[in-house]
């Protein structure tokens, strides 16, 4: 048999010096060898978040424990030395209220994640704890708020781990993240409450004042800027996001940033989510620019006719619908109309 | 009796919450445990990804007790062994689950020519296959670079310059660990099929 020497496993001018005798049989025993078939993207990925979630809650419970029992050790040391006989317990942490659904379309799972054996069930309840999972399917979508004045937007097949007041894992999926600082939002639980910290397998999101969408993906972490900036960790590095920017930060690391529109299809999908327009007490105005905030434009008043109108003019009631339409239903009431040009909502008088 | 070092330290950082050791973890061992479980499921992608999710979520919960007596794949493939027949077990149709060459306690895979001609009789065509598997199951056995570089550059046709690239080593250091890999493939592969290299040199001569 000849081998072919222009076949560049028999060429390689980097080789080396000549190898072992059993080389060219090696190479004989190659060639009638496939490359292995790797596994399922799909499924890679989906073992990958949920091994992940289970990982991380295992190494959280560990340095619980760890604390528990270096505190439990110093408080029987304590108890002996003041001659204490009763026993010293330290009860499980009870799962706190963290967030409430204020918004939700189709089924949405859940189960306590702490219990990785459990089977999801539905959920019913619209006040979750800490340590809860919630998951959306194909036909769902789910909306929750913070005390903090935070809120969370759950796209279709969208997964996520409520770890603490503070912290939630994306497992999977995609969200939309609105930091509150709109013309409405007033409630705090603080002055100054932590940012809402999101974690993935591919680093951890935090946001500096702003609406933002992640987007777990079987290579990395997608995160898209509408207002403010978002920071997010990964490989002992950060990487910063500001508006009408997409960061884009592989599992090993790299980061890319490209341009994106802050308002249209991108979107669309959270605006289905968008919280009632309580109307009673605000102007027409007030009502515009909220409705603006939530679709990524803004206002421009045509004229002053328009805007004097806007300004004095007082809404009643609440409307439930996707901005557009909410907007397009109520100033049919209005001696205004709107259209809606690139990046504004213009107003005019009919 | 060895002890895998490099894999006790991979473990003892796991276990400390360090998020590269979860990633280095997973990417060295999930493709290689879906194909071992694949290739005992008839290929079958639902049970296997069924099994291998709760082989790596079992193994996980006992990850502390790894300790490096053997090599960490080899202990994740005795835990997907036992979902695997658990598996079994819960699937009727699987009553006589499938037993593959290398399974045997004393693995004699007998191949007579590797160079026959295509019309050769089904029996002969099966063991040319029996082999090209045999090196695919050789391969996801070796530690993770080494058979990704020997497919990189034996499969697959790359030189040592991009084998180089792909594992950030320094060529010198490729050619290394290439010259180490067949070594270890050599070894690895002769438990699995003792007669083979030995048809073949023959052949040669």
């Amino acid at each position: 048999m000849t081998m072919n020497t222009n076949d560049p496993r028999n060429s390689d001018p980097v080789e080396g010096p000549e190898g072992h005798p059993e080389d060219e049989v090696l190479e004989v025993l190659f060639t009638h060898a496939k490359a292995r078939k790797p596994a399922p993207l799909e499924d890679e990925r989906d073992i990958r978040t949920d091994l992940h979630a289970q990982w991380r809650e295992m190494t959280r419970t560990r340095k619980r424990r760890r604390v528990m029992t270096a505190f439990g050790l110093a408080a029987s040391f304590a108890a002996a030395v003041l001659a204490v006989s009763s026993l010293f317990r330290v009860a499980d942490p009870v799962p706190a209220e963290v967030a409430t659904v204020v918004k939700q379309s189709g089924t949405v799972m859940t189960r306590q994640a702490l219990e990785n054996g459990d089977r999801p069930s539905r959920l019913e309840s619209s006040t979750l704890f800490t340590g809860q999972q919630v998951e959306t399917s194909r036909a769902s979508l789910m909306a929750l708020e913070w005390s903090s004045g935070e809120s969370v937007r759950m796209d279709e097949n969208t997964k996520l781990s409520l770890l603490s007041a503070t912290e939630i894992e994306l497992l999977s999926g995609r969200i939309y993240v609105d930091s509150g600082d709109g013309l409405w939002q007033v409630k705090t639980a603080s002055p100054e409450p932590p940012a809402l910290l999101v974690r993935t397998f591919a680093g951890d999101i935090r946001h500096l004042g702003t609406q933002y969408i992640a987007d777990l993906t079987s290579t990395g972490v997608e995160v898209i800027v509408r207002e403010g900036r978002v920071a997010v960790g990964a490989s002992g590095k950060e990487s910063i996001a500001n508006p009408g920017e997409q960061l884009i930060v592989s599992l090993d690391g790299e980061t890319t940033i490209n341009t994106v529109s802050t308002f249209g299809e991108l979107w669309a999908w959270t605006e289905e989510l968008t919280p009632p327009f309580e109307l009673d007490g605000r102007t027409i105005l007030e009502f515009l620019e909220q409705g603006a905030r939530e679709t990524g434009r803004k206002v421009a008043v045509q004229d002053s006719s328009a805007e004097n109108l806007a300004r004095t003019s007082t809404l009643r009631g609440s409307v439930d619908l996707a901005p557009m339409r909410a907007l397009e239903l109520v100033l049919q009431t209005t001696d205004l109309v709107a259209t809606t040009e690139n990046g504004s909502i213009e107003i005019r008088t009919r | 009796m060895p002890i895998y070092l490099q894999d006790r330290k991979l473990v003892k950082r796991l276990l400390a919450g360090e998020e590269r050791a979860f990633t280095q973890f997973f990417d060295e061992n999930f493709s290689r445990l879906y194909r071992f479980a694949l290739a005992r499921l008839s290929d079958d992608p639902e049970s296997t990804r069924e099994v291998v999710q709760s082989a790596l979520s079992k193994a996980l919960m006992k990850i502390h007790s790894y300790r490096g007596e053997a090599a960490l794949f080899t202990w994740l493939c005795v835990i997907c062994r036992n979902e695997l027949i658990d598996w079994m077990r819960r699937n009727a149709r699987y009553a006589e689950h499938i037993v593959l060459t290398e399974d045997y306690p004393e693995i004699r895979a007998v191949i007579e020519s590797l160079d026959a001609p295509l019309s050769d009789s089904p029996a002969a065509q099966y063991q040319r296959y029996e082999a090209s598997r045999l090196i695919q199951v050789a391969l996801d056995k070796l530690p993770p670079k080494y058979g990704d570089a020997l497919e990189w550059k034996y499969i697959e046709g790359h030189s040592v310059k991009v084998i180089a690239h792909r594992l950030d080593l320094s060529v010198e250091a490729a050619q290394s660990l290439l010259a180490r890999a067949k070594g270890a493939f050599r070894e690895m592969y002769g438990t699995l099929t003792e007669p083979v290299l030995t048809e073949i040199k023959a052949q040669k001569t």
